[in-house]
């Protein structure tokens, strides 16, 4: 009963939020995102992925969302262009409700269970997913670091271009000198 | 010590292949030398274990292929034979580098060239050394391509990227065979690991057992260029002496052997495989034999005496088995290795000349190369109480014992090849130390013995071929009769020799001129150059031609292929209206498509 | 109704998910927004599989869950600097002007 009325508020929640950030201005869309993932991040709870939902709540709506919300303020964006034609709207919301249609054809589909190798048997989701990541998928979790890695040294390369503009101060070439620079002078007493 | 041995090798062409980008032609050399006489001196502690105290062994390194049954594992195999054909290899590498140093003048191709020395030694190590048939293919084909590399290594004339290629294709045709070959093996045994397969050979019909070995005769006769696709292993005599020495009289050729010794026990089974075998392999001799005598190329001569001793061995396999052909084997690399070798100590001191009729009479400047080739000369003719006596007397003797109509035409065809043996051994001797001085003054005056590092692998060389026997084997006995025999025909041959080039050189000469005819196509290599070439190679370029003038004329004029490729293109450029939405547009479209073919495929049906 | 299956969270996933594919199309001039929806599909893709691993009780969903947000990550990282790139570079990120693509 609780929880069935904690799934319903939280679902409304996220919906509304994810209307919202499609259909809201820049900055906004971004703090609805945010809304979309904690309501998100709940429902994880709810069903007892923890870890994911503490992942979701820490990392996206706390720092990535920032990072998100970076973007319309740097870029000083105008709000001029929100306002669309309504012929585009109409496209996108005809695309969104045949796709939101055909995927709920799905539920139709009787799920056939798998032989499930990997349980939840262990108490802690943390540990179950931990023992998990490490072990049988410990290749692909360092492959997961490498893409990050791919993407951390791509980010400095592209941003790299403006670095190059940057003046140095050059110490050792203006304290070198070579014997032709200079000249000695026989000085009379006039110019002393 | 055992994976050691097989891996200093690589390290040593590593180490060496770094030294080309760094320009360290000493160190290259040093590296290389060293990390092969470490293997050798590793290899020689390897033998003791393995035959003497009948340690055999498989080390397993690394898991290669593993697909349901299909199992492929990275391993090595040291039993007598794997052990007896590394040291074989892994000593005239030893040698041949050492040699190198000596005979490669200074250039920047050296540490490239030495690296490949060493890259191709690993190659083979790993081949002999293998367990299974996809290693052992691995290796194969990677030794091929080294020696492809060799051939070309710091010479960029035009006939000897041409002998690179033509080596490197020819050898392709024999690696079909052996594919099939191996495809077959894994069809019936369900295995590639040798054990398994020799060991339930005789469970299986005769006739897909004969198919398996005349695919895998193929394979070794091409790799040891017995008759019809021997061309390769002549022209392939442009490469440096060195690369001649390891990859064409030993290594490559070697590994047909191999090929043939390690599946032998499935060659027992079918005796139409060792009929054909004997058929081709006393073809092969002979012919090759007769050729050597006429060739003006000093190597080249060197190519078919090759040719034809592989031809022998072949011999040696159908008649006496694994035995007999592994002695031969060995006892002929090392009098051949220190022959070839010596050859090239006599090029180089001659400035790189290798025409016979350009040489002569320089024994008194070269002493030392002079006496060691001829000790080489009379062990490869087999000369009594050398090893090659005893070598040519066992295979001889099985030859002589064989029954049949294979035992007389095999026997007929060896006796001529003794004799031309030696006739053309001597010949190149006589034309070579002896006689006159025909070469340039200016040549002659730079005649002089070569460098230490030249003359010490022949010294070593020449030693074991006199005594190599004695460690080998005891038990050969050669029957007196045949003995006798092989008393008399080489010296016979040596003397035909030493009277028409040394005493009456002028009758070969009118021997020459009245029979053009042979003359011309033993000189040739029995023309078989010019039928590939009508059989293969202008038919190619026929149907190029066809195509080029025919088709592509149509194809290419403003014809309707043109205007389809330009209108079509043109109209698909609209697509792309370079907007993002539009492509994501696309993407979901996609999307949901195959949702809804997944819809209509699972939900309603 | 009261009980929680399985088939509400895919339903609360398919609208996220169709809501962000719809957000791409409404909001086709800003680019900023249009990265948004894509996280919102993400997000929405994460739930899904959530979902399945726990009514399934197997880890994998949850773990490839973990690969997902990674990936969404290094994604939306990369594609900010590249808007703010662009935005050095012509002064505006606005879609419809981006058309370097074009046939």
């Amino acid at each position: 009963m609780n929880e069935a009325l904690v799934f319903y508020v939280l679902a409304t929640f996220s919906i509304i939020s994810a209307v919202m950030v499609v259909f809201s201005c820049a900055v906004n869309s971004v703090l609805f995102l945010i809304m979309v993932f904690i309501s998100v991040s709940g429902l994880f709870l709810l069903l007892g992925a923890e870890f994911l939902a503490m992942m979701l709540l820490i990392i996206y709506a706390g720092a990535f969302a920032v990072l998100l919300l970076m973007l319309p303020l740097m870029l000083n964006i105008k709000e001029t262009y929100q306002h669309t034609a309504v012929k585009c709207s109409a496209f996108g919301v005809t695309v969104g409700l045949l796709l939101f249609s055909c995927l709920a054809f799905v539920l139709k589909v009787k799920p056939q269970r798998l032989e499930n190798d990997v349980s939840l048997a262990v108490a802690n989701n943390v540990k179950a997913l931990g023992e998990v990541l490490y072990t049988d998928y410990a290749y692909l979790f360092q492959l997961c670091g490498m893409v990050l890695f791919v993407a951390i040294v791509g980010v400095i390369m592209l941003m790299i271009r403006n670095g190059m503009e940057i003046k140095e101060h050059k110490i050792a070439g203006q304290i070198i000198r070579s014997a032709d620079e200079i000249e000695l002078k026989q000085l009379t007493d006039g110019e002393k | 010590m055992f994976t050691a041995m097989v891996f200093l090798p690589l390290l040593g062409a590593l180490i060496a292949g770094l030294c080309y980008f760094y320009k360290k032609v000493a160190f290259s050399k040093f590296i290389t030398c060293f990390c092969v006489g470490i293997a050798t001196i590793l290899s020689v502690f390897v033998l003791y274990e393995v035959v003497f105290l009948e340690a055999s062994q498989v080390i397993e390194i690394a898991p290669w292929i593993s697909v349901g049954s299909f199992k492929v594992v990275w391993s090595f195999n040291f039993d007598v034979l794997s052990v007896v054909m590394v040291s074989v290899i892994i000593w005239i590498s030893f040698l041949v580098h050492v040699f190198s140093i000596g005979f490669i003048e200074k250039s920047y191709t050296v540490p490239s060239f030495m690296s490949y020395l060493s890259l191709f030694t690993f190659f083979m190590l790993v081949l002999v050394l293998s367990d299974n048939l996809i290693q052992m293919f691995f290796a194969l084909e990677s030794a091929c391509l080294v020696s492809y590399f060799l051939i070309r290594c710091g010479n960029d004339r035009e006939a000897v990227e041409k002998a690179a290629l033509k080596s490197f294709l020819i050898n392709r045709v024999g690696d079909i065979a052996l594919i099939v070959g191996i495809f077959a093996v894994y069809n019936l045994f369900g295995s590639f690991n040798f054990a398994e397969i020799l060991q339930n050979a005789h469970k299986h019909a005769d006739s897909s057992i004969t198919v398996i070995c005349l695919l895998f005769l193929v394979a070794a006769m091409v790799k040891s260029a017995q008759i019809g696709v021997h061309t390769w292993l002549v022209d392939a005599m442009e490469a440096e002496t060195p690369v001649s020495v390891l990859v064409h009289s030993t290594a490559i050729a070697g590994a047909g052997i191999f090929l043939v010794a390690r599946m032998f026990p499935m060659f027992e089974l079918s005796q139409t495989s060792l009929t054909v075998m004997i058929v081709i392999g006393g073809a092969t001799a002979f012919f090759a034999a007769a050729s050597a005598c006429v060739q003006t190329d000093i190597k080249r001569v060197m190519a078919f005496s090759n040719i034809s001793q592989f031809g022998l061995i072949f011999v040696a396999f159908g008649v006496g088995g694994v035995r007999i052909a592994i002695f031969y084997f060995i006892i002929h690399s090392i009098s051949k290795s220190l022959l070839f070798l010596g050859v090239g100590s006599a090029i180089h001191a001659l400035s790189n000349e290798v025409d016979l009729r350009k040489m002569g009479g320089i024994c008194r400047q070269v002493k030392l190369t002079c006496v060691l080739m001829w000790v080489g000369t009379l062990t490869m003719i087999g000369f009594p109480f050398l090893s090659g006596y005893y070598s040519i007397g066992t295979v001889m003797e099985a030859v002589y014992s064989y029954k049949g109509w294979e035992g007389t035409y095999s026997f007929i065809l060896i006796s001529m090849t003794v004799f031309l043996t030696a006739f053309y051994l001597g010949r190149l001797m006589f034309m070579l130390f002896h006689g006159e001085q025909h070469g340039d003054e200016k040549v002659m005056a730079h005649v002089a013995e070569s460098p230490f590092t030249i003359l010490f692998p022949l010294l070593l060389l020449a030693v074991g071929s006199v005594f190599s026997y004695c460690f080998i084997c005891e038990c050969f006995v050669v029957d007196k009769l045949i003995g006798a025999l092989f008393f008399l025909v080489p010296l016979f041959g040596i003397f035909n020799a030493y009277v028409l080039y040394l005493k009456k050189p002028n009758i070969p000469e009118a021997i020459l001129n009245k029979f053009k005819n042979t003359h011309g196509f033993l000189l040739n290599g029995l023309y078989f150059d010019k039928l590939y070439e009508h059989v293969f190679i202008r038919p190619v370029y026929a149907f190029g031609n066809v195509l080029l003038n025919k088709v592509e004329a149509f194809l290419s004029t403003d014809s309707c292929i043109c205007k389809i490729f330009a209108g079509t293109s043109y109209n698909i450029r609209k697509l792309h209206s370079g907007f993002v939405y539009h492509y994501a547009l696309a993407m979901i479209v996609g999307v949901t498509v195959f949702v809804l073919w997944y819809i209509s495929v699972e939900v309603l049906l | 109704m009261l009980s929680i299956g399985l088939n509400h969270y895919l339903l609360l996933s398919a609208f996220l998910f169709a809501t962000g594919a719809c957000g791409v199309f409404i909001n086709h001039k800003n680019i900023t927004a249009m990265l948004l929806s894509v996280e919102l599909m993400l997000v929405s893709v994460s739930l899904n599989l959530v979902a399945f691993s726990c009514f399934h009780n197997d880890l994998t969903g949850q773990v490839f869950a973990v690969f997902i947000l990674v990936a969404a990550v290094a994604e939306a990282v990369v594609g900010i600097a590249v808007f703010i790139i662009y935005f050095l570079n012509h002064k505006s990120i606005e879609a419809e002007n981006m058309s370097g693509l074009k046939g």
